[in-house]
């Protein structure tokens, strides 16, 4: 099962909860959900960033966390959720980037596109933003023969 | 890159960071070991440079027990008090981090008095820190925890701390306090030394003296008056941003000293020009006068122009105060800027020297550093600069306004050295400004509105930078910082360039596109400088555009590499007009008379200038954009309550600025919910609340709602209706039909990329992340999907619908994607069938030999099973399952083997005839294997990770044989007539790896027979990869000593010179660095000969620096240079589709190289009998054009020229054995056949984890023996 990051669903499962005791320190809570990601035990690693989700959902670092990880399982709906939200709390090098990647890899060229561009244009890291525009001519090149 | 190092006897170029050659270090300064110093218990002193605050000194344990409870602390927290305990770390940043925010967030919410950090070692107190912990420490401050000898630690360094503060004076118990609001910890009270009750209310600034102290106070500085509500809004800005507004004691001290010490009328050494009539043009308002001109007829070239240029000489004062060690130095090279505020500024130097003593203000005498040039009327240089060291007295101080007024008529000026000067600096100016407009350089946007403070301290707006007068100004000054990049590199002599790099052109092809969106035209052939300049204010869109157009420029940083200023159109820039509000251009002022008077340039503060650079223009531009927000809400604030027009100028996920023209103002708003890019780049929605469209370049309706000024926060709110974020629901469970061939594509890419697709295919494989199917058709061959937690088996019959993705590797963006499938419906399961037999690599032949044919050949296999036929290993196996064998039906020719049977490497030929696995913990992983292992059954799915093609095991191999472990014993030992140098590539090796250094110390005794000098590369810090401010890496060196001499070997002391915190690369947080080992009871050393190679080189930045250091055995004195060079990081792999092919690091590694053969080829002139070697990680082969080019005039390749074809690697790269720490000397060793050289096998031929390289050894023979 992929995280919930639909606001309507996150608002049905803070009620669901409503009263129950949850961690509140979302340091924890990531760096707990990174362990069990590089274990493998990637159930865990959701249950964790579920916490961290409704424990603190104005936090740009644990969205792009839960973006990564559910891009690594192939739940790349879920994945661009997390990572455009993050990107809407923080402009993030590289969330950005790896929304770009993650259009590109379904296909979504207009939007790889869009983010890339941005982010060859505006980000803060030289060397990301070169990838990015290289990413971005890919998607140009890539679209045009789709 | 420069070639570095020059003819046979020139100077060695020297860079940023290095120590002068003349100026030997203190005797034992180098030599860390024996000159730490030590409590009179033994036990080292705190970092100098660090303060540490320590609660509840815990009883001494040992390293070992301090280093296991630093290791798992985190484990350990929540056992121990899961409701109390916050922690701080992130997943990378174990035991660092913003402490001040999370203590104060933390500890406040959950209504606790303290946080606890507990360390599992129990013989280790708890560190218990408070909210006011937070207090005395600068936001941004990267704070640590530390464990050491005494207990747990909290660790700040000076750069961290907040020296001024502002607030209001209350009563505190019998005194008075300053009371002030802190931007990481509670409301402060600080103790007001000696106030009086006259100040009770009143709003202060004041000086903390010990930040950090639990008994610290506050002295009084200066006193805001009653309509000072602006200026003590904007210091408290500043202060709480780092900004340092006051000053130390001994800072007053050294200020009365010098200015004791200052007589104006005898500047020994200065020519004097004070009867040339210098003025000084800057704002009304300007008293640090940075700059003084005069400007006369050339006496050289008629209808040319002089121009003199003085220069405040800032360097001469610092003399007087005490140089490096003073605090006046100390302080401006620390904070390194000014922070300018509107009618407020934060002087680096205090201002009785930035306004008075310092200042070319008129009339008083005053020492600079003059820049001589000579202009043509057509506005270019004639000839070569000078340098002159004079005494001027300006004449005038005048302003921008007067002199703009003067040239456009509308003020008279009668005053004739106003008006000869206005005239000269029109001619002069004016001609310069033409050239440069000339020669492409970019100009600078309108006049930006900026804001003053006026005599009722209102916050009043203005334009700054409009005036015609201010550009041809600059121009005198940009050309005067020109001038001295091109004499500084001319001369080979290091500066703090500031360097533009060049435009990227694809960057540019971007920009066009997104410029022609908006419908604006931007030819191809139009660069972004003439297209800035094509702008026009009055069109459509303008501000957009042009935020789109700068934005395809890189940024201008400060950098020890001379590259061009491509935004000024200038070979070299290096700023030297303004040292009294930027401290690095007095260093460069040094530089200049170093190079000019034949010393050579001291660089020893470089890396420390160069960081100090960087955390001030991130300090100043957090105090910028605070800044920008008041501007824009007081110009907003006339307008609250009513709608206004807007035009978008800028657009991110987060918001979007934009441009109100009724207000002349632009403001970024952020926009709340989860918002995306549209497709076309220009539309940004968002569904907190509701939905709204914002396009760039479009011009809307939006009203603006409450403006608090003072607080910089307006309300502003887009009245344009939009659309909803689409959102997208789960996937579609239906798709249309297509076969696994259909979907799989090339196997890269496939043409139904991103569409949802029903198809059918028998289940050959299942991992943890999904499972594989393929056709029932073998040439279409299979896919993954990845699905978790599907109830599918190997040979399943099933029928789903899922996603088509191209998976990209997130760790190397040019390997090739893999088509895999995503978001799969549950497998309907509807039958059973047979698997086809896998593809047999017996019968089909091992890959072609060229790259794109092997590339094609596992292209085509992707996703499909194949039986790999019996083989052997040719590499070892590693802990992440990897391991590469060589078919025994594929052949290779027998000079491509090595005396273990593992694969050499051949220059420029890469080996294909080879298959990579994967174990997977599904398919059971075996015992580790080395190379020369036997295996059959080898069965699995191709699939493409890391760059690299491999075979995902879908069952255990039948392992056949495995040799024994190798770790073979060198021949080489020393006596009497023979020294011995290894070399040992230590791994990241850190006191936390105490069982893995054992093993790397016994190595070192029972394989490389003790050897005299060891010289060690990748020593991490004491706290291994925390990031933290550690450094220091004598308890790794101490704890490697201890463990040799504990595996039977003799007593080392050692050589380390720390790094920068992290500027050498490597595992961040570890500090890796070069360092020796050596026996004292057969060699010496001397101090004085430590250094590091490469100290602000650009070749070096990023990378660790060699470590240089001289031995002495018998008479014999012998050099050696421990190199560990820039990684291969960022290298293309053999199969990528980008071209050209990318070799990571290489162009770092060959200036590396140059600067390595320069200090060989010196010494071997210089001092012929001394040899030099060069040993350590090189990143490259043997016969590299890297170390082609090291050896190219005489040095000998050792390792080419003594090791056997059979037994030239030290490296086991998948499934290659090649050499990546070659071996140099200088000539005379190896002519005289006085050296001997082995590597000892055993990393790269078995699966031992103590290093990931074989060590090497050489046996040098004396020359008196020889």
């Amino acid at each position: 099962m992929a995280i919930v990051v639909d606001p309507e669903g996150l608002t049905a499962l803070r009620a669901a909860r409503a009263g129950a005791i949850v961690p509140d320190d979302v340091h924890d809570l990531l760096r707990d959900a990174e362990r069990a990601k590089r274990s493998g035990d990637f159930e865990e690693a959701e249950r964790l960033l579920q916490e961290a989700l409704l424990t603190d959902p104005s936090r740009a670092a644990v969205w792009s966390t839960v973006g990564a990880l559910e891009d690594q399982l192939g739940e790349v709906s879920v994945a661009r959720e997390a990572y455009r939200a993050a990107l809407s709390l923080e402009d993030d090098d590289k969330t950005a980037l790896a929304l770009a990647r993650l259009h590109s890899s379904i296909g979504e060229w207009d939007d790889a596109i869009a983010v890339a561009t941005h982010l060859s244009l505006n980000g803060r890291d030289e060397t990301t933003r070169a990838m990015a525009t290289r990413l971005a001519h890919e998607a140009k090149a890539r679209k045009a023969t789709s | 890159m420069r070639r570095v190092g020059g003819n046979e006897g020139s100077r060695e170029r020297q860079q940023i960071g290095q120590a002068p050659a003349a100026k030997a270090p203190a005797p034992g300064s180098a030599a860390r070991a024996e000159a730490t110093p030590a409590l009179p218990n033994g036990k080292p002193l705190p970092s100098s440079a660090s303060d540490v605050r320590q609660r509840n000194a815990a009883p001494k344990t040992g390293a070992d027990g301090v280093a296991a409870g630093v290791q798992s602390i985190a484990s350990t927290l929540k056992e121990v008090t899961p409701a109390l305990m916050p922690m701080m770390t992130t997943p990378r940043r174990d035991l660092q981090g913003e402490i001040t925010g999370h203590l104060r967030r933390v500890v406040g919410r959950k209504n606790q008095i303290e946080a606890t950090f507990y360390p599992d070692d129990r013989r280790i107190k708890p560190l218990v820190l408070h909210p006011q912990d937070a207090q005395g420490i600068a936001e941004g401050g990267r704070i640590a925890i530390q464990a050491s000898e005494g207990g747990l630690q909290l660790v700040t360094s000076d750069t961290e701390k907040v020296y001024s503060i502002v607030g209001r004076v209350e009563r505190d118990g019998t005194g008075l306090a300053v009371v002030a609001r802190d931007a990481n910890a509670p409301l402060q009270r600080v103790p007001l030394k000696g106030g009086q009750d006259s100040l009770l209310g009143k709003m202060v600034l004041a000086h903390i003296e010990e930040p950090l102290s639990q008994g610290r106070t506050a002295e009084l500085a200066s006193v805001f008056g009653e309509k000072d509500a602006w200026r003590v809004k904007l210091s408290e800005i500043a202060v709480q941003r780092g900004v340092e507004a006051t000053f130390s004691k001994k800072y007053s001290a050294e200020l009365e000293q010098l200015k004791a010490a200052f007589n104006p009328d005898k500047i020994d050494g200065y020519v004097d020009l004070t009867d040339k009539p210098f003025i000084t043009i800057d704002n009304p308002y300007s008293m640090d006068l940075d700059q003084a001109m005069c400007i006369e007829d050339s006496k050289t070239t008629p209808g040319a122009s002089d121009v003199y240029y003085a220069i405040a000489d800032l360097s001469y004062f610092f003399k007087l105060s005490g140089g490096d060690a003073g605090a006046i130095d100390e302080r401006a090279r620390r904070l390194q800027t000014t922070t300018y505020m509107p009618g407020v500024d934060m002087p680096v130097l205090h201002r009785l020297l930035s306004e008075d003593l310092i200042s070319l203000g008129p009339d008083v005498k005053r020492p600079s550093i003059i820049i001589k040039y000579t202009v043509g009327a057509d506005g270019k240089v004639i000839g070569k600069p000078e340098f002159l060291d004079a005494v001027i007295k300006s004449q005038r101080k005048t302003n921008y306004g007067l002199a703009q007024d003067f040239i456009d008529g509308k003020a008279k000026v009668e005053d004739p050295v106003l008006v000869n000067a206005f005239n000269r600096l029109k001619k002069v100016g004016g001609a310069l400004l033409d050239q440069a407009k000339a020669r492409g350089m970019i100009t600078a946007p309108e006049g930006e509105r900026w804001a003053n403070i006026d005599e009722n301290g209102e916050l009043v707006l203005e334009r700054r930078g409009q005036r015609w007068i201010e550009e041809a100004n600059a121009q005198i000054s940009i050309t005067a910082n020109s001038l001295v990049g091109e004499f500084l590199v001319e001369h080979n002599a290091p500066a703090y360039h500031r360097v533009h790099k060049a435009p990227d052109e694809a960057r540019i092809a971007l920009a066009r596109e997104a410029v022609r969106t908006l419908g604006v035209d931007w030819p191809d052939k139009v660069t972004p400088a003439e297209m800035l300049a094509k702008l026009d204010k009055s069109m459509p869109k303008y501000r957009a555009v042009r935020n789109l157009v700068l934005r395809s420029q890189p940024r201008a940083i400060v950098s020890a590499d001379p590259t061009s200023h491509e935004g000024l159109k200038l070979a070299h820039y290096v700023q030297v007009t303004a040292p009294m509000r930027r401290e690095r251009d007095a260093r460069n002022h040094a530089f200049v008379r170093q190079v000019r008077d034949g010393q050579t340039p001291d660089t020893s503060r470089g890396a420390e200038v160069l960081e100090f650079a960087a955390i001030a223009q991130e300090r100043d531009s957090r105090v910028e954009r605070e800044i920008r927000d008041i501007i824009s809400a007081k110009a907003l604030e006339g307008f609250s309550g009513k709608v206004l027009k807007g035009e978008i100028t800028f657009l991110s996920p987060r918001g979007f600025e934009v441009y109100f023209p009724d207000a002349d103002i632009a403001r970024f708003v952020e926009l709340p919910g989860r918002n995306r890019l549209e497709a076309n780049g220009t539309v940004l929605r968002s569904d907190g609340g509701n939905p709204i469209t914002i396009t760039l370049g479009e011009t809307m309706d939006l009203r603006v709602g409450t403006v608090n000024a003072m607080a910089g926060r307006v309300e502003v709110v887009p009245l344009t209706e939009g659309k909803p974020v689409e959102r997208k629901g789960k996937p579609q469970k239906t798709g249309a039909a297509q076969t696994i061939g259909q979907i799989r594509g090339d196997g890269f890419t496939s043409p139904l990329v991103g569409k949802r697709v029903t198809t059918e295919g028998v289940v050959s494989g299942v991992n943890a992340v999904g499972f594989y199917v393929e056709s029932a058709n073998p040439e279409e061959g299979g896919l993954l999907v990845r699905t978790r937690g599907a109830r599918v088996a190997v040979g399943d019959q099933v029928r789903f619908t899922a996603t088509v993705r191209e998976t990209h590797d997130a760790n190397n963006e040019f390997a090739r994607s893999l088509v895999e499938l995503v978001e799969a419906t549950a497998p309907e399961r509807i039958g059973e069938a047979q698997l086809s037999p896998p593809v047999d690599l017996e019968k089909l032949g091992p890959p072609p030999a060229d790259a794109a044919g092997a590339t094609d050949y596992w292209r085509k296999l992707l996703g499909r099973r194949i039986a790999v036929p019996k083989g052997k290993a040719v590499s070892p196996s590693n802990r992440f399952g990897d391991l590469v064998v060589l078919p025994d039906s594929w052949k290779l020719p027998a000079d491509r083997f090595s005396r273990f049977g593992g694969i050499l490497h051949k220059e420029g030929v890469e080996n294909f005839t080879k298959v990579s696995l994967k174990f997977r913990e599904q398919a059971g992983r075996p015992a580790p294997l080395s190379v020369g292992a036997t295996l059959s059954a080898i069965a699995g799915i191709v699939g493409y990770r890391s760059g690299d093609f491999q075979i995902e095991l879908t069952a255990p191999p039948t392992i056949d044989s495995n040799p024994p472990l190798t770790s073979e014993v060198t021949r080489l030992t020393g006596d009497a007539d023979h020294y011995t140098i290894a070399s040992v590539n230590m791994l990241n090796i850190n006191p936390l790896e105490q069982e893995r250094a054992k093993r790397l110390a016994k190595r070192i005794v029972d394989s490389l027979k003790s050897p005299d000098v060891i010289s060690v590369q990748e020593i991490q810090d004491n706290d291994g990869p925390k990031q933290s401010d550690v450094v220091k890496a004598d308890q790794t060196f101490e704890m490697m000593a201890r463990l040799i001499k504990e595996a039977g070997g003799p007593e080392y002391s050692y050589i380390d010179v720390p790094p920068q915190n992290g500027k050498d690369g490597g595992e961040p947080g570890g500090n890796i660095r070069c360092g020796f080992f050596y026996r004292k009871d057969r060699v010496s050393h001397d101090p004085t000969s430590v250094k590091r190679l490469g100290e602000g080189e650009a070749a070096f930045m990023d990378s660790r620096k060699s470590l240089v250091a001289r031995f002495k055995f018998g008479n014999d004195v012998f050099e050696i240079i421990n190199d560990h060079w820039a990684s291969r990081r960022g290298t293309t792999p053999w199969n990528s589709a980008h071209t050209p092919p990318i070799i990571g690091g290489e162009e770092k590694r060959n200036g590396q190289a140059l600067t390595v053969r320069g200090r060989m080829e010196q010494v071997q002139k210089a001092e012929p009998n001394v040899d030099v070697f060069k040993v350590g990680d090189s990143n490259t082969t043997e016969q590299s054009p890297t170390i082609k080019e090291l050896t190219k005039n005489g040095l000998a390749n050792l390792t080419l020229e003594l090791i056997p074809r059979e037994d030239r690697f030290d490296y086991n790269y998948r499934g290659t054995q090649q050499v990546l720490c070659p071996i140099v000397s200088t000539a005379a060793v190896f002519k005289e056949g006085r050296v001997e050289m082995q590597y000892i096998h055993a990393n790269s031929v078995s699966p031992l984890d103590d290093s990931d390289h074989d060590h090497s050894i050489m046996r040098i023979k004396t020359r008196k023996a020889a």
